[in-house]
């Protein structure tokens, strides 16, 4: 072949080289900015996903449709999911329910435990009385709390892994995963959009955030804690904190709340007293690798107060923020670098 | 290959060597004259109009590919010295790919393109592997530069044409005459 | 210095500038349309997830409708004198805002670029 033939050749073979890079680029990083937001409900709450890359449809409603056959097993208001059929039991015979209600009741437990019972989901025969969000909010009296608060008591939830079952010892126990359902949706949705093969995304259930994979622009996620002041507009901020990877969750006395005779009630509730914690937060927020733990991990450190909250914190690794009522925000080492105040009536206290 | 004088005392590789210097000298001139103008609009921050690339078109089609290539090496490492470590990773790519762009395109026989095509095609594939570069490394928005690229890039493109054509005989009197 | 067969360097090159640009310009457009009436807001919506046209009647004493399409919200119709909302025409970018005072409705778009990526709280 002529040198002149053999040049051509290999010239066309670098153009062609560089346009098929140029359309790679597009086809691929294209895709990677593309994003699709939709908004469900579900769990008694808002759903909302961001979702990015070329399978951002199927991740996300693969996502939705995961949290909600969630919400079919483990909420204690659907009949015949785990959870009532477990309260209806309770009393009678070890039932067997499945592997996801074990895990999420095995690490409800193991919070139960470590936070000496700050959380402690058999508080439903307590917290239905109460009623919060329901259509019979009440103050139950302190008869009606005597009586059932006996039942609340997380030692007499027995589980059996191996099995698959488990058991409420008394009859009148029951669960209420309100706790934790809400994180154990976000660990869902991330499971389903990496099998859905999505290049990154952020689902929102309710109050607990869960963050799969990295943005295109390698920046972090940034998720803003609300202000609990700011009342009905939800999309006030009073912090931000940079995730890249894991769960948050927020336990907040301004969350669910009614007033009877002057009083504000809310529905954080002590599991021992039977009445809402009033040690002076009014937010706790946790940041751990695991949804379902966010969850539980806030509500316990709610109840449990700062000092204890930030010792249950270290045994699993979490980092949380506590707010109390004097504007006054208590940041674990941990959070220290990623979390910022936006709203100058909050300060840091060292 | 070179003509080397003759009426002068030294060796070919010498006077070979010397050239290339002073090509590279010329370049590293030029890229410092041009950090000193603004940045273009609508251009990703960074991207400049390739006066240099004025050099290394010579140096294609006048002193052979390696050389060449060793003069586009030489303002990438300054781009990273000056710079940082991300200018000379986009400065090579563009220099190693254009040169050789526009090596290939000199020496079809049939010389199809003149100096502004040469130079287009140049400051093209400078502006196609600086993209590649930013998009593995930063975002891929670039993509959208895209478009703006293009238009530049053609624009620099017979600009360096142009200015090569008026002062290429200057640069062969050098390269002659010692 | 110019020879014919640049121009197979330069015309393909600017025709394919030239079709990025007008692939990029027809993305639907992103933003938030917030319908407000006396100031309060009475409707959202999010033009970049509209899939079709749609009319939204806002009722009132002027018999106001509003047409929703994919990427852009106009006044349809209005019973006021002037027609200064319809008139303006169809909004579609942030910033861009059309009202009609005697109804005291207005529509306006506003950027969906967040600030945070989810809120926890």
């Amino acid at each position: 072949m002529s040198r002149n033939k053999k040049l051509v050749i290999l010239l066309s073979t670098v153009l062609a080289v560089i346009v098929i890079s140029l359309i790679f680029i597009w086809m691929k990083f294209g895709q990677k900015l593309q994003s699709y937001e939709c908004t469900n409900y579900a769990m008694g709450t808002y759903i909302q996903q961001t979702v990015y890359g070329g399978k951002r449809v199927e991740a996300a409603t693969a996502a939705a449709k995961s949290v909600g056959a969630l919400e079919d097993l483990i909420s204690w208001r659907i009949d015949d999911s785990d959870i009532a059929n477990l309260n209806k039991a309770a009393g009678t015979d070890w039932i067997k329910l499945d592997s996801k209600t074990i895990a999420i009741l095995q690490k409800s437990l193991d919070v139960a435990k470590k936070s000496d019972g700050a959380l402690d989901i058999t508080i439903l025969p307590i917290s239905s009385m109460w009623d919060f969000g329901g259509t019979n909010q009440r103050v139950p009296s302190a008869d009606e709390i005597k009586k059932y608060i006996q039942y609340v008591n997380y030692n007499n939830l027995r589980i059996d892994q191996a099995s698959s079952t488990a058991s409420l010892k008394f009859h009148y126990m029951a669960v209420d995963l309100g706790a934790v359902g809400k994180g154990a949706a976000c660990d869902e949705a991330i499971a389903a959009y990496k099998s859905a093969g999505a290049d990154c995304g952020i689902i929102a259930v309710g109050g607990s955030v869960g963050v799969y994979g990295t943005k295109s622009d390698k920046s972090p996620w940034h998720i803003a804690v609300r202000d609990p002041d700011s009342k009905d507009d939800q999309t006030v901020a009073m912090g931000t904190i940079d995730l890249t990877s894991g769960f948050i969750s927020t336990s907040g006395s301004y969350e669910k709340t009614f007033t009877e005779n002057g009083v504000i009630y809310h529905h954080l509730l002590n599991p021992k007293t039977g009445y809402p914690e009033n040690n002076g937060l009014v937010s706790t927020t946790v940041v751990c690798d695991n949804g379902a733990l966010s969850d539980a991990l806030s509500t316990a450190c709610f109840i449990l107060g700062k000092e204890k909250g930030e010792a249950l914190l270290k045994e699993y690794n979490a980092g949380g923020i506590f707010i109390d009522k004097n504007n006054k925000v208590y940041v674990t080492e941990n959070l220290k670098n990623t979390f910022k105040i936006a709203k100058e009536r909050y300060t840091l206290a060292e | 290959m070179m003509n080397h004088p003759s009426h002068l005392n030294i060796s070919p590789q010498t006077h070979g060597i010397a050239f290339n210097g002073l090509l590279a000298a010329l370049a590293l001139v030029l890229s410092a004259v041009e950090m000193m103008l603004p940045p273009l609009p609508l251009l990703p921050p960074g991207a400049k109009l390739g006066l240099s690339n004025i050099v290394t078109m010579y140096a294609a089609g006048a002193v052979g590919l390696w050389p060449a290539l060793c003069i586009a090496v030489i303002k990438g490492l300054f781009s990273g010295i000056t710079r940082g470590f991300t200018a000379m990773l986009m400065s090579l790519s563009g220099g190693i790919l254009s040169t050789s762009v526009m090596w290939l395109l000199l020496h079809i026989k049939s010389r199809p393109f003149g100096l502004i095509g040469l130079g287009v095609a140049g400051a093209l594939s400078h502006n196609a592997a600086q993209l590649f570069i930013a998009a593995l490394l930063t975002t891929p928005a670039v993509v959208y530069y895209i478009p703006w690229l293009i238009i530049f890039g053609i624009l620099a493109g017979i600009l360096t044409g142009l200015v090569l054509r008026i002062i290429m005989p200057l640069l062969d009197q050098l390269k002659y005459n010692g | 210095m110019f020879k014919k067969q640049d121009i197979f360097l330069i015309i393909p090159f600017l025709l394919i500038a030239a079709a990025l640009l007008i692939w990029f310009g027809s993305k639907p457009n992103s933003g938030i349309a917030v319908v407000e009436k006396n100031g309060a807001e009475l409707y959202r919506f999010d033009l970049s997830q509209q899939t079709s046209a749609q009319e939204i009647d806002v009722g009132g004493s002027y018999h106001v409708k509003l047409l929703l399409e994919p990427g852009a919200i106009s006044f349809e119709h209005s019973d006021c004198r002037d027609q200064i909302c319809v008139r303006t025409g169809k909004l579609t970018k942030p910033g861009q805002a059309a009202v009609c005072l005697p109804a005291k409705i207005s529509i306006k778009i506003v950027g969906k670029n967040k600030d945070f990526d989810g809120y926890t709280g």
